[in-house]
């Protein structure tokens, strides 16, 4: 299995803008295209916040986060394992759903919906994974594990590397 | 009122609002830690130069032709929704202004910040001009 990266530990603003550096490279050596490596970024980028957004309403400074990206042909697939709270599971859940549900257009309505909606500190964490979905064009696939110390999700958000 | 200057950081863009020269631009990386706080200074500044304009008319001072430029090679989701939430406080000067105008650029094969631009021509009653930067 090729990584292109892989990372366990907690999770900050100042330790995402570090992590982000250290993938540069690494991106620009799987792909030449700009479009892709911006995507690539945009990904991890979002992912990583809305983690760490988390963490700050619900004071899980300490918790661990998994990001790790596997390059496949054609495709990277990030695989995000971080701790969600047991009553926030199904309005995950059901927000996933949604946007899986969704062809192009209405992917693209929700996210307009969204962007009009006044409570801006609700919804940015919503409008990051309706545009990781239109950016992808797949679906994201999550599952909810339970272990001795907490509860988890893990999502995985398939890339494509070719320009359409 | 004075203009607002703020010089690019690796998370925040460049901004210019500069009623003077009547230069409006905001340009390079859009991902602040916290989106909120950073564009509190620009809705802050298009209220004033909102109010600005409405002594200027009511002087009788000919209308102005705004032109608000965007440049932006990446933007965060949270800072994508102030984006918009800028553009709105912008069409609140129409009424202020002979014209207003959003230049919407994007880097070459960066067809997702097209696409934003798009988008927001969209969402707000204000004529884009949506091309590559040169």
């Amino acid at each position: 299995m090729n990584y292109l990266f892989s990372y366990s530990g907690p999770v900050s603003f100042k330790i995402k803008r570090q992590l982000l550096r250290n993938i540069k490279s690494g991106t620009e050596a799987v792909t030449k295209s700009v479009l892709i490596q911006k995507r690539i970024r945009y990904v991890f980028d979002e992912i990583l916040s809305n983690v760490y957004e988390y963490y700050k309403q619900h004071d899980f400074s300490n918790e661990t986060t998994s990001i790790d990206g596997y390059l496949k042909p054609n495709t990277l697939e990030f695989v995000l394992n971080s701790t969600v709270n047991e009553t926030d599971k199904e309005a995950l859940k059901k927000h996933l759903d949604l946007i899986n549900s969704l062809d192009e257009t209405g992917l693209k309505n929700l996210y307009k919906t969204r962007l009009e909606e006044k409570n801006t500190d609700k919804v940015t964490a919503g409008i990051g994974l309706i545009s990781i979905r239109i950016k992808t064009g797949n679906p994201i696939t999550y599952e909810f594990k339970k272990t001795t110390f907490a509860d988890t999700v893990q999502l995985k958000i398939v890339l494509n590397l070719s320009n359409e | 009122m004075n203009k607002l200057i703020l010089e690019a950081t690796d998370t925040t863009p460049k901004v210019v609002l500069d009623h003077l020269e009547n230069t409006f631009e905001i340009s390079g990386e859009a991902s602040p830690e916290d989106a909120k706080l950073f564009y509190a200074a620009l809705f802050a500044w298009i209220e004033q130069y909102k109010s600005y304009l409405y002594y200027l008319n009511d002087k009788g001072d000919i209308k102005k032709n705004l032109v608000f430029t965007f440049h932006l090679s990446y933007v965060s989701s949270s800072a994508l929704k102030y984006t918009y939430n800028f553009l709105q406080h912008i069409e609140e000067l129409k009424p202020l202004c002979d014209t207003v105008t959003i230049k919407w650029l994007y880097d070459k094969e960066d067809t997702d910040m097209e696409d934003n631009g798009k988008e927001f021509s969209t969402m707000v009653k204000i004529p884009f001009v949506i091309e590559p930067a040169p």
